[in-house]
């Protein structure tokens, strides 16, 4: 049987009518309401009717008014489809909440430079606490206040060397510097521990400077400027990234009344998607201005979308809403418009509360669920042999259980294990599958967001079928004739390389040879530290991804980074066309993570006890599945993360999902049973 | 870089073809920027045609178009509107109205303009292109207003015309944003039009008073003074000071004084006082400073006796000078300067409209060279003159950049012309092409301002068809050029015929060729087997065959019908003129005529009888005895015509045919 999924009776027609009736009654009495659809229950649909019913509702009278209506989304991918599915408007001003926030306060300069100047203060106290208390910094503490300046000011005039012989060995290194340094050489006993200190220093200076010029109201210090492109704050340039910009809008609004007073009065409808994923300061300033619009009474409407069972991300605020904005009117909604009805049953056995979906359509059977257990050697044969059909028009998308995999079948292993053998990806492993493997790229972490950078660029500059304006900002082409402009692109054509390295090298070579102000610029602001050249990228990268440097691990550290750069191209393209989902073969892979939003017809899931670097993950999830009502603290915690997550990967199947086991499934398989049916062992010599 | 193209989609009675307009040509613009001297009108652009096909509809899309304004149910082609809406249901408005316009800017060789403007649109292989498209859209600022406006309209049982017009009330009432995309549909943020074109509409028909011209030349004075020699008006303003001074001392000492004490006597006290001062300014002095006249043989003759048509000239001319000396000096243009002059003919003899590009092109040089500047400039002319017309083609010496504007079923067609498709031969440079280039002013031109074109091959058609025509109930409204090509000539028109795409008959001669004996003996032919013709217009219209056996009735080339003598009675007639006597043979005006210029042979042929078959059975014989006489055959005809009412001759049937296919070309519009 072919699944249709066209069919609406009318009788279901009209129950979900009065669901999205209900949405429009709260918007009219102004209730804010919380809408808690299942996956695949039409939020982003419903999300749409509510937009429009505002707009057709109010429509006039916010034009008139010049009032206007916020959706947050939480990509921009998001962003785009809704501005796509809700035509041309005036009225509604969609984006993510880092947009908007920025949008609210960037007109507040003094204010916000005030702010930044108390943040700046607070930030060199604590560095100065550091150097009082860190071990890293006993023999530092050792000299006396005025040996101690001395020792910054040399430091300081030769910044040039210190950054030059970064990369260096520890012996080496300690070579460079013991001339410049006279008396102060013995700080040198310990490279690593020298280098926080010096790293310190230099940034409680930076910190200071910065202060005094806000004082001095220098040029370049009135105003506060917001970095989309970057995951990191320049605090001493003045420019902050996406979680000091949420802070600060938080403080701001929080701070001033008048503010709160302009937006209410400007925004009297907020829409925000996927709530469950938004961060509870989000959710706090949304409290703020609900409570003040309330207050001067004129009461604004907040609509949270979403899902508390999908919450995957650790930030979100998931089914803690309440505690962040309280008095939120609950709608459910309990149709599936997404996929067949085999789905949606397995869907509501593992989502196991209140809400238990059935499909809207008529015709919703013929779809498919089948559980095989197998183990992990047998994932690639599974993959392949179930999907000989699949062509680039009709594919299969397999959700991998460790990015590991994920990266390793879309083509950038090497890659991938590279960078989780840094130091810091070590440590903050978790970060790793959001970091670097994250289709937003201000989600990235800030190596791998430079890297995308640089590879994104090549791969611009080498489609001709790219825009200029891709390539080079205003500020570049302004005021240069077509030859001007021709030169530097041709320029840009001659950037080539097998590896990473090699096309740095070559970016920088032509950054040396050629007289070519506009080029410089152009890659300046492309590599976006200090100096455009090799050494600075390396020198860059090895703080980033050592942050904690050892005598013991600096060998190792440079081969690291020297083996990221040296990478062949081709992974690096695979890995870019993986994060920007250009997909281009006939099976596709994803991380759990990623498939959040989306839907596809087949879907393959490999499934197993761990995850992450949790050991036991799903089993437990399993294990607890008939009795989690005992289930306190970290132990719930992880059980929901668990639920949540497969949840959301089952949720996505269409028609037909397969899922390989590669873990023994007997201590629960009972509990498999009654969620996915029959149990069938995969045998590799089918 | 210059605006090359400029294509209107559904605009007003734009529709989706035949709306390009090409304003200036590549080969066009490099022979301009590449010669010595200024010589504007090559890459001057001719929008040409008749009254109400949509030239100033051209116009005005630009002017909407790059001043941004914004746009109203109007400016919608309601044909497609029509189509539109009838698509509509209560829950699919999938298509909702969007005005577009893609302009298309060419890039010269040179490259040394700024591009900052055009960049956003270029992609990295268009870094060596030659043009760029820029993509224009009037869409809908809210898509949703519009739609639940509209369901609301669709749910209602209006009938169909109620709706249309309740819709167009909707789309009044909303407001339509400008956005812009490159060839890839990509929108362009942050560009607005006006950043790269720059629109001076330069008004003809600008007489409004007696002054005006010296009014204008001294608003050009006034801005000179004030942006260019500063210093020295402050000079003037000093001298001025001084004099106000003076002259207020003066005032004072000779009259203030008498007055207030005059004053004193009649309104009792020290209540009243009148002080009294010279107050000239500069504005003030400028404003009356420069008398204009126009010197002739030495006497000078003010302003307002000069004739309407030589005033409006220099106002354009004044224009003119206005727009260039506000234009900023640079050696790099990041703009495209358009200037437009609408129907300039107004109030000009045909002289003077003749030489008018000359005189414009003249003035613009002798700007340009006076203040070396760098503008970036094309003309755009509107014009319903042929005088204009042909001076664009003798001094531009080409067609290219003339838009012909026609319309047909109600919508605006545009025909670019150049030089390639008008060539009989298909270039430039061969002899016939030249031939037409001089020839065209003798009256060719008129083809671009008439409904319908009627090439004759002969003095007697030439004569007679303006009568006949002004007696027809549907061609009489119509204006029908008659153009007589004297021999095979005209055929080197066809390919302009063609791309006006009037309707034209070609009015031409069977010419059956005959040997001598048959000549010497009038031989009358009933039978065309086995026989050619000398005719070069039909053996043309003939894929080049002379064999005339099967010859159709007439012959068709798209919009040209070539028309020929047919068998009449028994004989195949071979001239106009001998047709008409076939076909008149018994009528009274034609006998007396006759007998009249050819008194012996009309006696030779009738006798005394009043048997006048004898006319038709010896048609070939008048035919050859007229053929020195045809010019006065046909006036003394036309003069009885002119001054009979009744028995009136008929034309002959292959020519009654001819005018009947125009009937129904031009019934159609």
């Amino acid at each position: 049987m072919i699944v249709m999924l066209s069919q609406i009776s009318r009788e279901n027609q009209q129950i979900e009518k009065a669901t999205i009736d209900k949405i429009f009654r709260n918007i009219d009495d102004k209730k804010c309401t919380i809408f808690n659809a299942g996956a695949g229950a039409g939020k982003t649909y419903a999300l749409i009717l509510s937009l429009k019913y505002a707009v057709n509702t109010y429509g006039k009278m916010l034009k008139e008014h010049n009032r206007q209506i916020i959706c947050i989304t939480y990509t921009n991918v998001a962003t785009e489809e809704i501005k796509k599915r809700l035509g041309n408007t005036s009225i509604v001003r969609i984006s993510t909440i880092h947009e908007r926030i920025w949008n609210f306060i960037h007109g507040y300069q003094k204010e916000l430079v005030e702010l930044h100047l108390e943040n700046l203060i607070k930030q060199v106290d604590e560095l100065v606490e550091q150097t009082t208390n860190q071990k890293e910094f006993e023999l530092y503490r050792q000299l006396s206040n005025d040996d101690k300046s001395n020792f910054f000011n040399i430091m300081f005039e030769n910044k040039d060397t210190y950054y030059k012989s970064y990369n260096l060995g520890a012996k080496d290194f300690k070579q460079a510097l013991s001339s410049i340094l006279g008396v102060y050489a013995s700080l040198l006993k310990n490279v690593a521990h020298f280098k926080k200190i010096v790293n310190t220093l230099f940034r409680i200076g930076n910190y200071k400077k910065c202060i005094q010029n806000i004082h001095e109201s220098k040029p370049g210090y009135n105003e506060v400027l917001y970095n989309v492109l970057s995951n990191r704050d320049q605090l001493h340039r003045m420019k902050i990234s996406h979680d000091t910009l949420l802070e600060y809008g938080y403080q701001m609004i929080k701070k001033y009344d008048l503010l709160k007073r302009f937006l209410v009065d400007k925004y009297p409808f907020m829409f925000i998607d996927e709530y469950q994923d938004t961060k509870e300061i989000v959710i706090s300033v949304m409290d703020m201005l609900q409570q003040f619009s309330v207050d001067i009474k004129h009461p604004i409407f907040v609509g949270y979308f979403g899902d508390s069972v999908q919450n995957i991300y650790e930030d979100g605020v998931g089914t803690n809403i309440g505690n962040f904005h309280s008095g939120l009117e609950v709608v459910n909604k309990e149709f599936n418009r997404r996929s067949a009805q085999e789905i949606v049953y397995v869907a509501n056995k593992i989502r196991n509360d209140e809400i238990v979906q059935s499909s809207i359509f008529e015709d919703c059977q013929g779809g498919s669920v089948e559980f095989y257990v197998g183990d992990e050697r047998d994932a690639t044969d599974f993959i392949e042999k179930n999907t000989l059909n699949a062509t680039k028009e009709n594919p299969v998308h397999c959700f991998m259980l460790t990015n590991k995999s994920v990266a390793q079948f879309s083509g950038f292993e090497n890659l991938y294990l590279l960078f989780s053998s840094t130091q810091y990806y070590k440590t903050y492993y978790q970060q790793l599958n959001t970091e670097l493997l994250s289709d937003d790229p201000s989600k990235l972490g800030e190596i791998p967001l430079l890297i995308f950078r640089i590879v994104k660029f090549i791969n611009k500059v080498r489609n001709e079928e790219t825009s200029i304006t891709d390539v080079l900002t205003y500020s570049i082409y302004a005021n240069n004739n077509l030859s001007q402009v021709k030169v530097l692109v041709d320029l840009l054509k001659r950037i080539e390389g097998t590896t990473l390295l090699n096309n740095i090298q070559s970016i920088c070579g032509f950054y040396q040879s050629e007289d070519n102000l506009s080029y410089k610029k152009v890659i300046d602001s492309l590599f976006d530290i200090d100096e455009s050249s090799i050494v600075d990228i390396k020198r860059y990268m090895i703080q980033k991804l050592y942050p904690n440097m050892t005598e013991e691990i600096e060998d190792d550290a440079r081969k690291n980074v020297e083996n990221i750069l040296n990478l062949e191209m081709n992974e690096y393209t695979r890995w870019y066309d993986y994060l920007t989902g250009n997909h281009l073969g006939n099976v596709v892979y994803h991380t759990y993570h990623r498939t959040k939003g989306l839907e596809f017809d087949n879907v393959i899931i490999v499934l197993g006890n761990s995850f992450g670097k949790e050991r036991n993950y799903f089993n437990l999830f399993f294990k607890n599945y008939k009795d989690s009502g005992h289930l306190i603290d970290e132990d719930l915690k992880k059980y929901e993360q668990a639920r949540n997550l497969l949840y959301v990967s089952v949720t996505r199947a269409v028609k037909n999902l397969k899922i390989l086991y590669i873990d023994d499934v007997s201590g629960f398989s009972d509990v498999v049973e009654s969620i996915f049916g029959e149990i069938q062992v995969y045998s590799r010599d089918n | 870089m210059y605006l090359k193209r400029i294509k209107i989609n559904n605009f007003r009675k734009f529709g989706l073809g035949n709306n390009e307009v090409e304003l200036v040509d590549a080969q066009s613009y490099l022979k301009r920027k590449e010669a010595k001297d200024v010589n504007i009108a090559s890459t001057t652009t001719l929008i040409v045609g008749k009254n109400n096909v949509g030239k100033t509809t051209i116009i005005q899309a630009m002017n909407k178009l790059i001043h941004g304004e914004n746009i109203n149910s109007n400016d919608f082609n309601f044909f497609y509107l029509k189509k539109l809406f009838s698509e509509y249901k209560i829950d699919n408005y999938k298509n909702i109205p969007i005005i577009e316009f893609i302009v298309t800017i060419g890039l010269d060789k040179g490259r040394d303009d700024y591009v900052t403007n055009i960049i956003p649109f270029m992609l990295l292989k268009d870094i060596d292109a030659t043009e760029m498209n820029i993509i224009v859209r009037y869409e809908l600022t809210d898509t949703e207003l519009f739609i639940s406006a509209v369901k609301k309209i669709i749910t209602k049982k209006y009938n169909e015309s109620v709706k249309f017009s309740r819709i167009l009330d909707v789309i009044d009432d909303s407001h339509y944003t400008v956005n812009y995309y490159d060839k890839n549909m990509k929108k362009v943020e942050k560009f607005h039009l006006k950043d790269l074109i720059d629109l001076a509409m330069v008004k003809a028909n600008n007489v409004t008073g007696d002054k005006c011209l010296s009014d204008a030349f001294n608003k050009i004075i006034q801005y000179r003074y004030e942006e260019l020699f500063k210093d020295e008006k402050e000079a003037l303003e000093d001298k001025l000071a001084k004099i106000n001074n003076s002259l207020t001392k003066d005032i004072e000492r000779k009259h203030t004084k008498p007055i207030n004490s005059s004053l004193k006597r009649v309104v009792s006290g020290d209540i009243l006082h009148v002080l009294l001062s010279a107050d000239l300014t500069f504005q003030k002095l400028i404003r009356n400073m420069v008398k204009y006249e126009y010197i002739e043989k030495g006497n000078h003759i003010p302003e307002n006796q000069f004739g309407l048509g030589y005033t409006n000239l220099m106002m354009i001319i004044a224009d003119l000078i206005d727009y260039m000396e506000k234009y900023p000096d640079s050696a790099f243009n990041s703009r495209i300067n358009l200037i437009c002059i609408e129907e300039p003919e107004t109030y000009m003899h045909p002289q003077m409209q003749e030489l008018f590009i000359k005189y414009i092109n003249d003035a613009i040089a002798t700007l340009l060279s006076f203040r070396n500047k760098n503008i970036n400039s094309q003309l755009i002319i509107t014009t319903h003159s042929s005088h204009i017309l042909n001076s664009k083609v003798h001094i531009g010496e080409s067609f290219n950049n003339i838009n012909y504007v026609t319309a047909k079923d109600n919508f605006t067609k545009v025909i670019p012309l150049n030089d390639i498709l008008i060539s009989p031969s298909g270039t430039t440079n061969d002899k016939d092409f030249k031939f037409i280039k001089k020839h065209i002013k003798f009256n060719f031109s008129d083809l671009f301002f008439a409904d319908a074109a009627i090439l004759v091959e002969g003095i007697s058609e030439y004569n007679l068809l303006p009568f006949y025509l002004n007696q027809d109930r549907n061609l009489k409204h119509k204006y029908i050029t008659i153009l007589n090509i004297n021999g095979a000539h005209g055929l080197v028109y066809t390919n302009l015929i063609k791309a006006l795409k009037i309707p034209t008959l070609i009015i031409t001669d069977l010419d059956i060729k005959r040997d001598d004996a048959e000549k010497e003996n009038f031989k009358q032919i009933s039978s065309l087997k086995g026989r050619t013709t000398t005719n070069q217009t039909i053996k043309a219209f003939n894929s080049g065959m002379d064999n005339i056996e099967d010859l159709a009735n007439y012959l068709q080339d798209e919009n040209i019908y070539v028309l020929f003598q047919r068998k009449t009675g028994y004989y195949f007639p071979t001239s106009f003129e001998e047709a008409f006597i076939a076909k008149n043979f018994d009528n009274a005006i034609l006998n007396e005529v006759l007998k009249r210029i050819k008194p012996g042979i009309y006696n030779e042929i009738l006798g005394n009888s009043v048997n006048y078959q004898y006319n038709k059975k010896y048609s070939y014989k008048w035919q050859s005895k007229l053929s020195n006489d045809k010019s006065r055959f046909s006036n003394e005809i036309l003069y009885e015509m002119m001054t009979q009412e009744d028995n009136i001759p008929t034309l002959p049937n292959y020519i009654e045919k001819g005018l009947k296919f125009l009937s129904l070309e031009l019934g159609s519009r």
